[in-house]
């Protein structure tokens, strides 16, 4: 991961947020309030952790300054100076901080209630710090559960620079897939906010070739709200990415960077396109999209009996948990409507419409149906 | 379970008694139960006080026995403490152990709790634990009672609201687990409608309504809640939800709202599915696994129990009994009721592939077949009905496929097919009512073919073997139809008679009548086929046959030479058919009857009636060209081309106007003959007019005049036939001898002659100029290729992009160049015409074949009859040959050939052939080849003299000298005139002679090469020359 653009991408991203003409004086205190937040994020991450050190029975106050060449650097009492011990030596050694009560009922309170002000401010001066202190193992201190506490806080409460900042300062392949799982959130939520500096910033942090199948599936689902949003080039260099993840076992993502360079009008004089996206058989799973993908290329192209052929054999296949379903009816409708069978294409489209009103696609169905009454 | 509470004695209640017994609180640890007995009341309660109940039981017990034993007032909230404490304490104890006792003497405290202090704060907790326990045992019956007595008391104020949903949620899911789904109904209603509940358990309580509604069979009142489902997760996935998605389907498909019954169909999940979702959950987490085996960290128990449990269902889900095919039938027959006949189509196809072995298999086999065959999927009809009829299983609709599929045979000529399943059908079910159908395509099929012996031998076998079947009609139909063809007239007769006899209700009863009359007319009586078409149009007059009934009463007026009566049935053919032959017949025979009555200006209206109603199936081009012959005939070639011209403004972006192609090469054509001829005629003339000594040449001798027009063939015909025919023009334009007089014949003085013009052949000339000059200046103004190119950027910027691809055609085909620069892409091909496609296909062969293929593709689904057919198929052979399919390309080659015998490039392809087997060195294949193009008479001309040589040069390959020269010789011998060919053949053979050592033969073929006409413009000249100087040294 090249860090240095990472943080280059993200700084620009967040002045270019900081920098949005709102004509809002609250919203300029918004943005100011969140860039002084960002900014002691910052300076919070290279603060000294004080904690305490067990070892058995016995316990000694501490406080870790970094961690260095493997080791772990703390220094005992007021002008001792600086020690070290190597991370593969701590046996049993472990590093606990004190809790309260407030900060367990502010842990507590995360995910079930929004955190006010003043408790994410709390959870953050406390846990900040722990951030540069990662690679000690989580059996030998508690700063991984915390940490995530921080992380999925930062990204309820909408701190997505903060959010960013600390993923940007964690290695996602080091520690356990639950990290991997709150990135995968924090870009999804970035994209559903249309936020897409921030988004794919973060998804570089995320090393999506190798993330766990699980976060693959999240992965594909963040690429289908940027692809939604119609900003195919970024979702299909993502998809791009995400075919060469050894756990990707099908073709979702291929499918979608073919429909993606579709839109982008890659396509339209390929006439081995249908060679290349035609690899599943009728039945196999992702086969109804592969029909999308092909029939909307035909579409395009105006080989009508092509495409009707194409998106009814999808429709035959499609399921109801197929996320492209209103699509692939939207197309049917287009199609049935290119071959002169307007009535079959105006119940097609009411159907859409109707049945898949949340989707982007029923409002444009809509149109068509009203557009074919007589 | 509820978790464990805490156990400690109220402060509360110990302070109350303190305060009723003012007795000093002692600590007392005793456990002895007699000693426990002796304690004071204040004893025992100091006691318990801060203590565990588990620690403190039997203090609780003695102070519950003394305040049963003394019913006091005050001792009432002792004693409903200690009933609460022991019936917790049993409760947490239950839920640890699951021990009976527990179990028992919570039931028995919380009891004495509700019945003894029903108004208790503690009673709503009490009940809790009674049902927590029961819903630990899975006695639902017991608590269903309890819950609703719960939720009563609720509504009483009783129990504190905070209970209700929780109580709520369980006696749904007790309902639910009973599958009480009708009486459940009021509850689950209930529980959705909750303002304060987590969203889960609303979406479990619009699932529990889904299924009710689905119970009570009221399909309408489970809309509401599917949008719900899309936040069900896991629940989505749950069988039993989605068998009542189907039900429900199923009873909107019975009211006959399709539309929902889709939707609902769609909706539902295939076991399949479920256990698909089920896997991938399964390895989602075994994916997360990896990373713990990774890191050699103990795996998180709830992920180890995830996997275990994930394992399990997806096994007993493998066990369940499976929907799907049922559920794929029900979908795709409404689909086939909303006519969404592809969709439909495709769905039953995915019966027939998933699901072959189904006790249904036969229907759904049947009903893809019959959609293919109703949305025209050719391939699939095919694929689908042999499958059908391989299966020896499968009879309920054989007759039926039989047909269908001889149907479709017949549609794709594939008469083999045809003959070879009708003979099939026939052995099986000669006296099937179908048999009737299955023999008329099979006598239509040997019809096309011409083999009219095999159609009456195997008919007539099949009459002679069952002369009572129902397929007797159309046998004897067939037959007589052979015997019309043989012009047996007679026989044929008695073959329609028969049907017409025996078969009244009959399809073919109609038919035989009016081809009784065809016989009649066949056989030359005139009088009574008009008789049998009068009576046949009287009983019939809306039957299919009546267009053609009125040709043939046309042409019976037509010999009759009742020209106004003919006409009128000609006229009336379009009224009753679409058959553009009889159309066209009709059109063209009128045509000819009114130009044999001298009626030419009649003909012009009628074609142009014609064009314009039938400009896309008719033959535009040949009632355009008929105009334009009539215009030319009166003399007026400008308004034939107007004519033309008009036609490809009109007609020009419509790609079914097939006429139009030709006649854009035809224009060109034209004016530039016209043109030419105009101007060199006109300064021909006036040459003769003001050159006395070319004018005396060309008048002297008839000879001159002729071979000077041989010279200058554009030079018109007429004027130079009138110059040698005319005797005023003869004797006007020629010199005269002045008469002598006498004294001059006495002297023998030499003839003289006055060489001036008389003035009546220079009018006459004169005359004939300006005649021309008129029609000159008459003529369109621009040439072709400026007016081309003015009607390219019109149809430009009116985006007339049909016309645009055609004017790039004829620019290419007339060698102009295009005025832009346009790349052809896949987007042209639907606005292209026939001819423009087979041109695209041509020009895209070598740069994009693939969109030449689509080109070629789009000509042979959407214009399998077009004109242009034979060209895009001549590029398809050539994409084989690009593809390495030598022998595919040959055999299309000759097929073109075999189908098109009269197109003007046949005898190209046929060469081609030769060509491709010379290269492939199969040289006796390639002489016989080259031998047969030079028994067709049709391509005598280039493709004789090219094949001659190419003999010669098989021959040479095969080292045999002697026949190769032969064959050279006889091409430049034979073809002079071609005289590309025959400076190829001289060439070669004089390279032979050298090879044979004949120096002297080899110089004088060389030589003849010289001599050829425009020799030095030949391919090889220099090379002979070279030759020839250096045979000379």
């Amino acid at each position: 991961m090249n860090h240095l653009t990472s943080k280059l991408v993200t700084g620009l991203a967040i002045a270019a947020l900081c920098g949005l003409p709102n004509g809002s004086g609250h919203l300029c205190a918004q943005s100011d309030s969140k860039a002084a937040a960002l900014k002691e994020a910052k300076a919070l991450l290279t603060q000294p952790l004080d904690v305490v050190q067990i070892r058995g029975k016995s316990q000694t106050k501490i406080r870790l300054t970094g961690i260095q060449n493997e080791q772990v650097m703390f220094s005992i009492g007021e002008g001792m100076g600086e020690a070290s011990i190597p991370l593969d030596q701590l046996g049993e050694l472990s590093f606990r901080i004190q809790t309260d009560n407030d900060y367990n009922k502010i842990v507590g309170a995360i995910g079930n209630e929004t955190l006010n002000p003043q408790q994410l401010k709390r959870i953050r001066e406390r846990n900040f710090p722990m951030v540069r202190f990662l690679p000690i193992p989580p059996e030998n201190c508690s700063f991984h559960e915390s940490v995530k506490r921080l992380f999925e806080a930062l990204i309820l409460a909408k701190s997505y620079e903060e959010a960013l900042l600390l993923l940007q300062n964690i290695d996602l392949k080091q520690l356990d897939p639950e990290f991997e799982d709150l990135a995968i959130r924090l870009s999804s939520d970035l994209a559903d906010a249309e936020i897409y500096d921030l988004a794919s910033a973060a998804l570089l942090e995320i090393p999506i070739e190798t993330i766990n199948l699980g976060n693959l599936n999240a992965a594909l689902k963040t690429a289908g709200i940027i692809r939604d949003h119609g900003n195919y080039e970024s979702a299909k260099a993502l998809y791009d990415r995400l075919t060469s993840n050894p756990e990707n076992q099908d073709r979702e993502a291929v499918f979608w960077s073919f429909y993606c360079g579709n839109f982008l009008g890659m396509f339209q004089d390929d006439h081995h396109f249908r060679q290349q996206v035609e690899q599943l058989k009728p039945g196999e799973p992702l086969f109804s999209l592969q029909q999308l993908i092909l029939g909307t290329y035909y579409l395009e192209r105006e080989q009508w009996p092509l495409a009707i052929k194409t998106i009814s054999e999808g429709v035959a296949y499609a399921r109801p948990t197929d996320s492209w379903i209103a699509e692939l009816m939207y197309r049917s409708g287009m199609a049935y409507e290119a071959i002169e069978e307007k009535e079959i294409a105006a119940a097609v489209y009411d159907e859409t419409a109707k049945f898949f009103s949340s989707s982007k696609w029923a409002q444009l169905a809509r149109e068509a149906y009203q557009r074919l009454q007589p | 379970m509820t978790p464990i509470l805490p156990y400690y004695f109220s402060y509360f209640c110990r302070c109350y008694l303190c305060c009723l017994l003012l007795l000093p609180l002692t600590g007392v640890k005793a456990q002895d139960k007699g000693l426990i007995t002796s304690l004071s009341l204040e004893a025992l309660v100091t006691a318990v006080s801060d203590n565990d109940t588990a620690d403190v039981l039997p203090y609780l017990m003695e102070l519950v026995k003394r305040s049963e034993a003394e019913p006091k007032a005050e001792l009432a909230p002792l004693q409903e403490q200690c009933y609460y404490l022991l019936a917790r304490h049993h409760y947490n104890q239950y839920a640890e152990t699951r021990g009976q006792p527990d179990r028992n003497a919570c039931f028995d405290f919380a009891n004495r709790l509700l019945e003894r202090h029903p108004s208790s704060v503690r009673c709503a907790e009490a009940l809790t634990y009674k049902i927590q326990i029961l819903l630990a045992e899975k006695q639902w019956s017991e608590i269903k009672p309890i819950l609703e007595a719960g939720l009563t008391g609720i509504e009483q104020g009783q129990y504190p609201a905070a209970y209700r949903n929780r109580w709520l949620t369980n006696l749904c899911l007790v309902h639910a687990i009973l599958k009480e789904w009708v009486i459940g109904e009021p509850r689950f209603r209930q529980l959705y409608n909750l303002t304060l509940i987590d969203d889960k358990i609303r979406v479990e309580a619009a699932i529990y309504l889904i299924r009710s509604y689905e119970s009570q069979n009221k399909p309408e009142m489970m809309l509401e809640f599917i949008p719900v489902l899309s936040r069900a997760g896991k629940d989505r996935y749950d069988p039993e939800l989605n068998l009542s998605l189907f039900k429900l389907g199923n009873q909107f498909s019975d009211k006959g709202d399709f539309i929902k019954a889709n939707y609902l169909y769609f909706l539902c999940l295939t076991l399949e599915d479920i256990i698909a979702y089920n896997e991938q959950m399964l390895a989602e987490f075994e994916s997360r696994r990896k990373w713990y085996l990774i890191q050699k960290v103990d795996l998180p128990e709830d992920l180890s129990y995830e996997i275990e449990q994930t394992s399990r269902y997806i096994a007993e889900l493998k066990k369940q009994k499976s929907y799907t095919s049922a559920l794929k039938y029900h979908r795709a027959r409404n689909l086939d009721r909303m006519e969404r006949r592809y969709d439909a189509f495709f769905a039953y196809l995915r019966l027939v592939r998933e699901h072959p072995d189904d006790d249904n298999a036969e229907m759904f086999h049947y009903a893809a077949f019959m959609k293919a065959s109703d949305i025209g999927y050719t391939k699939e009809v095919l694929e689908l009905g042999e499958g059908y009829l391989q299966v020896s299983e499968y009879r309920i609709y054989r007759t039926a496929v039989f047909v269908k599929l001889i149907a479709a045979y017949f549609q794709l000529e594939n008469y083999e097919k045809v003959h070879f399943h009708g003979r099939q059908f026939m052995r099986e079910y000669p006296e099937h009512a179908y048999a009737s159908n299955v023999v008329h395509y099979m006598g239509y099929a040997w019809t096309r073919l011409e083999q009219l012996d095999t159609l009456e031998s195997e008919l007539g076998a099949y009459l002679e073997a069952y002369p009572n079947a129902p397929m007797g009609q159309s046998a004897h139909y067939w037959i007589g139809i052979t015997q019309v063809v043989k012009q047996n007239f007679e026989s044929a007769r008695d073959h329609f008679q028969f049907v017409v006899d025996n078969f009244k209700d009959g399809s073919f009863y109609v038919d035989a009548r009016f081809r009784i009359g065809v016989c009649d007319f066949g056989m030359g009586n005139y009088a009574i086929a008009k008789e049998r078409f009068n009576e046949w149009v009287s009983d019939y007059p809306e039957n299919h046959l009546r267009g053609e009934a009125e040709v043939f009463l046309g042409d019976i007026a037509a010999i009759n030479a009742q020209v106004p009566e003919s006409l009128a049935h000609y006229a009336s053919v379009e009224t009753f058919t679409s058959k553009m032959n009889l159309i066209d017949h009709a059109y063209f025979e009128s045509s000819r009857l009114l130009e044999a009555n001298n009626r030419l200006q009649e003909i012009i209206p009628l074609l142009e009636r014609y064009s314009e109603k039938f400009n896309e199936d008719g033959n535009l081009s040949r009632a355009i060209y008929r105009i334009g012959e009539v215009y030319e005939t009166l003399g007026d070639p400008a308004r034939m081309l107007e004519a033309y011209f008009s036609a490809i403004e009109k007609y020009g972006n419509q790609p079914e106007a097939e006429g139009v192609d030709p006649i854009l090469v035809r224009y060109a054509g034209k004016y530039e003959n016209y043109h030419n001829r105009y101007q060199a005629t006109i300064a021909f003339l006036q040459e003769i007019l003001n050159n006395q000594d070319f004018r005396l040449q060309m008048m002297q001798e008839r000879k001159t005049l002729h071979l000077h027009r041989l010279e200058n063939p554009k030079i018109s015909k007429e004027v130079v036939d009138l110059l040698l025919r005319d005797e005023t023009l003869r004797k006007g334009l020629n010199r005269r001898e002045i008469p002598q007089t006498e004294e001059e014949k006495e002297l023998g003085a030499p003839p003289r002659y006055d060489h001036s013009i008389l003035p009546e052949a220079q009018a006459l000339l004169g005359a004939k100029v300006e005649e021309l000059q008129n029609l000159l200046n008459n003529f369109p103004a621009n040439p072709p290729r400026e007016r081309f190119t003015e009607l390219y950027w019109l149809a430009r910027e009116k985006n007339q992009r049909t016309l645009l691809l055609r004017l790039l055609v004829v620019f290419d085909a007339l060698k102009m160049p295009a005025p832009d620069s346009v790349k052809l892409t896949v987007i042209d091909l639907p606005d292209a015409s026939p001819a423009t496609l087979a041109w695209i296909a041509d020009k895209m062969l070598q740069p994009e074949p693939e969109l030449a293929r689509l080109a070629i593709a789009k000509v042979m689904e959407e214009h399998p009859f077009s004109l242009a057919v034979p060209d895009v198929q001549q590029v398809q052979a050539e994409l084989l040959l690009q593809d390495g399919d030598r022998e595919a390309a040959i055999a299309l080659f000759r097929q073109i050939i075999e189908d098109n015998p009269v197109w003007p490039k046949a005898s190209l392809l046929a060469l081609r052939i030769g060509e491709l087997l010379t290269e492939a060195r199969q040289y006796d294949l390639a002489l016989e080849q080259y031998q047969s193009i030079l028994q067709v008479r049709d391509w005598r001309g280039p493709a004789w003299a090219e094949a001659c040589y190419k003999i010669g040069q098989c021959f040479e390959a095969r080292k045999e000298s002697l026949k190769a020269h032969g064959y050279y010789e006889r091409t430049y011998l034979s073809y002079r005139q071609f005289p590309d060919w025959a400076g190829m053949a001289l060439y070669a053979d004089g390279k032979l002679l050298e090879a044979m050592n004949e120096p002297e033969s080899a110089k004088s073929v060389y030589q003849e090469f010289m001599a050829l006409p425009n020799a030095e413009s030949l391919r090889n000249f220099k090379e002979v020359k070279r030759r020839y100087e250096s045979l000379n040294i």
